[in-house]
């Protein structure tokens, strides 16, 4: 009877409503006191041996005892009900600014003890692989911090009230078999599942140095303050993944602008040809990469690159492979020797499932030349003045995979008239509903069809042709185009 | 993307289905050769004679494969190259780096 005795530890909770905790409090104290003076006269009754005609007189005193008992019992619950509403109620109005989950926890098991007393209590949480429940928040455990309370899902009380979805109460924890000892001086506990969306999320779980502290009533009363403990749990992970998602978004944002700034702000002025390149950005960060390097007066470098894969790695690789080809092209090597280089430079510290495609050529303005290597990507497409059609395909392995590898340069003679298109694979490999990529072909088509009416125009065609062929305003991958004629 | 490993003649054939592009569950293609090759097994059959797509996150996954394989001493051929592939591979000039076979027959006979 005397399960919820205070222990002398005055309400913690709520400022505005410090004057009438202090009467709860002072109440429960008088309530405690009378539930002690009446066990004390019981415990004096049964000591008195009374001769046969008192005994009647006696039992009837006993029975007038223990209605009183019964009656203060049930003060003491109303009392209990009442003071739990006003926790609870606290504790909403907190759930909704509070999202540390510590404080919230720790403010749950301090107005729990309030209610239902208790030695040791924790507050254990799933965690992700769902195999171990994990103590949130913990007190009684002596030697043990935070998180390093926990049991394997199926074992111990917590693992029973977790697979039953159901409350546990053990008068006594040495004589069931389900207990495992977190603390030595624990004789009795009671624990209750916490739920979110109908699934078992954790425990609430209240230990006592007491036999037979905790009753059926005592676990309706874990129930109402462990709903509310897995609403501060579920909260506080909706806010995790907020802050994750706005850190993701953030990261991408950075990468992008980093990207960004490596391109080129303009197109680059050379003797007899006409030059325009454009990056589109899709949603997400792509590796794509292109550039104009001024080698001498008459010699332009020209570059369109893709790595595989996407974000900040991507995005990272992209500034690697800029900076090293940038300082391989002023060597003046040969483009071969160039691209063996940056080949290495990017097998040294990029991961194996990684790589770079990239087109490398030098134009001379004056002499109408190109002299390239292909390293691996989608070949450019010559369009002649005639019609004819070529493809740059000749070069030499992807870069970043594989060291060591060997390149070879070749040569095209340019007569004016004639179109180059460089570009990555969002634009070949842009889908649509069904499936099918742009494709080559379709590139050539869009190609010949606004090429009369200049460089510029064929990329502004491209895109156009490309969203007519996905039927959508958003790009699935960046597209990098390069348009170069000869004048 | 799915994957059955099977084993020829103390080759490990692992039959790739579905498409390579990517995504938590390609993590399995490393993974399972990783254990192979954790058990010892060195000789490896790529078949991608049921790979309907695959993008350039795919094709690293082939690279890292044939880089975890190598490293290990091994060797990794592949078979049933669909012409989709084929031409990704020709355009990166992969094709100077994988063995490739029409059959999985022929590429496990090859070793």
């Amino acid at each position: 009877m005397d399960k919820s005795k205070s222990t002398g530890e005055s309400p913690a909770l709520g400022t505005s409503t410090a004057a009438r905790s202090s009467d709860d409090w002072a109440q429960r104290k008088i309530l405690n006191e009378l539930s002690g003076l009446l066990t004390e006269v019981q415990q004096e009754l049964k000591r008195v041996r009374p001769r046969t005609v008192e005994k009647e007189k006696l039992f009837s005193f006993e029975k007038q005892i223990d209605r009183l008992s019964h009656l203060l019992e049930h003060i003491e619950e109303v009392h209990r009900s009442r003071l739990e509403i006003q926790l609870i109620t606290q504790i909403a109005s907190k759930l909704a600014n509070v999202l540390d989950l510590e404080v919230m926890l720790n403010l749950i098991l301090d107005s729990l003890k309030q209610v239902v007393d208790y030695d040791a209590a924790g507050i254990f949480v799933m965690n992700q692989s769902g195999q171990l429940v994990v103590g949130e928040v913990i007190r009684g455990y002596e030697g043990f911090d935070r998180g390093q309370v926990r049991q394997k899902l199926g074992k111990g009380l917590m693992g029973w009230v977790m697979e039953t979805m159901a409350p546990v109460v053990v008068p006594d924890v040495s004589r069931d078999p389900r207990y495992v000892m977190a603390r030595p001086q624990t004789r009795s506990e009671v624990a209750v599942p916490l739920f979110t969306d109908g699934k078992v999320i954790g425990c609430l779980n209240l230990e006592s140095d007491r036999p037979a502290a905790f009753t059926e009533r005592d676990a309706e009363h874990l129930k109402t303050f462990a709903s509310h403990a897995a609403v501060a749990v579920q909260r506080a992970r909706m806010h995790k993944e907020i802050l994750e998602k706005q850190r993701i978004d953030e990261e991408l944002a950075l990468a992008r602008r980093m990207q960004l700034s490596l391109l080129p702000n303009r197109s680059p002025q050379l003797e007899n040809f006409a030059i325009a390149g454009i990056n589109v950005p899709s949603e997400e960060v792509g590796g794509d990469y292109y550039d104009y390097i001024r080698l001498t007066e008459k010699d332009l470098g020209i570059v369109v690159s893709d790595v595989a894969g996407k974000g900040i790695p991507a995005a990272f690789i992209m500034a690697s492979l800029r900076a090293s080809l940038r300082i391989e092209a002023g060597s003046r090597y040969a483009i071969s020797t160039i691209l063996s280089r940056v080949n290495d430079f990017l097998w040294e510290f990029i991961e194996p499932e990684r790589f770079v495609t990239a087109f490398y050529g030098v134009l001379d303005g004056r002499a109408r030349l190109l002299t390239y290597a292909n390293a691996g990507h989608n070949p450019p497409i010559l369009l002649r003045q005639s019609g004819r059609l070529e493809y740059l395909t000749e070069g030499g392995l992807l870069l970043g995979a594989f060291p060591s590898a060997l390149y070879h340069e070749y040569r095209v003679a340019f007569k004016p008239g004639d179109l180059l298109v460089l570009y990555t694979d969002g634009l070949s490999e842009a889908e649509n509903e069904a499936g099918e990529q742009f494709g080559p072909e379709r590139i050539i088509q869009a190609t010949k069809e606004t090429a009369p009416k200049g460089h510029r125009a064929v990329i502004s065609g491209l895109l156009k042709a490309v969203r007519t062929h996905t039927g959508r305003p958003t790009l699935q991958d960046d597209i990098t185009l390069m348009v170069i004629r000869c004048l | 993307m799915k994957l059955k490993a099977r084993e020829v003649e103390g080759i490990i054939v692992l039959e790739v289905k579905g498409q390579m592009i990517g995504g938590p569950e390609a993590a399995v293609l490393p993974e399972t050769i990783k254990a192979e090759i954790d058990k010892g097994k060195k000789r490896f059959v790529l078949d991608l004679g049921e790979v309907d797509r695959m993008n350039s996150t795919g094709l690293g996954n082939l690279i890292g494969s044939l880089t975890t394989i190598k490293n290990a001493g091994g060797e990794l051929k592949l078979a049933n190259v669909a012409e989709k592939i084929q031409s990704l591979l020709l355009i990166t000039k992969l094709v100077t780096i994988f063995e490739s076979h029409d059959t999985v027959d022929k590429a496990v006979r090859s070793f």
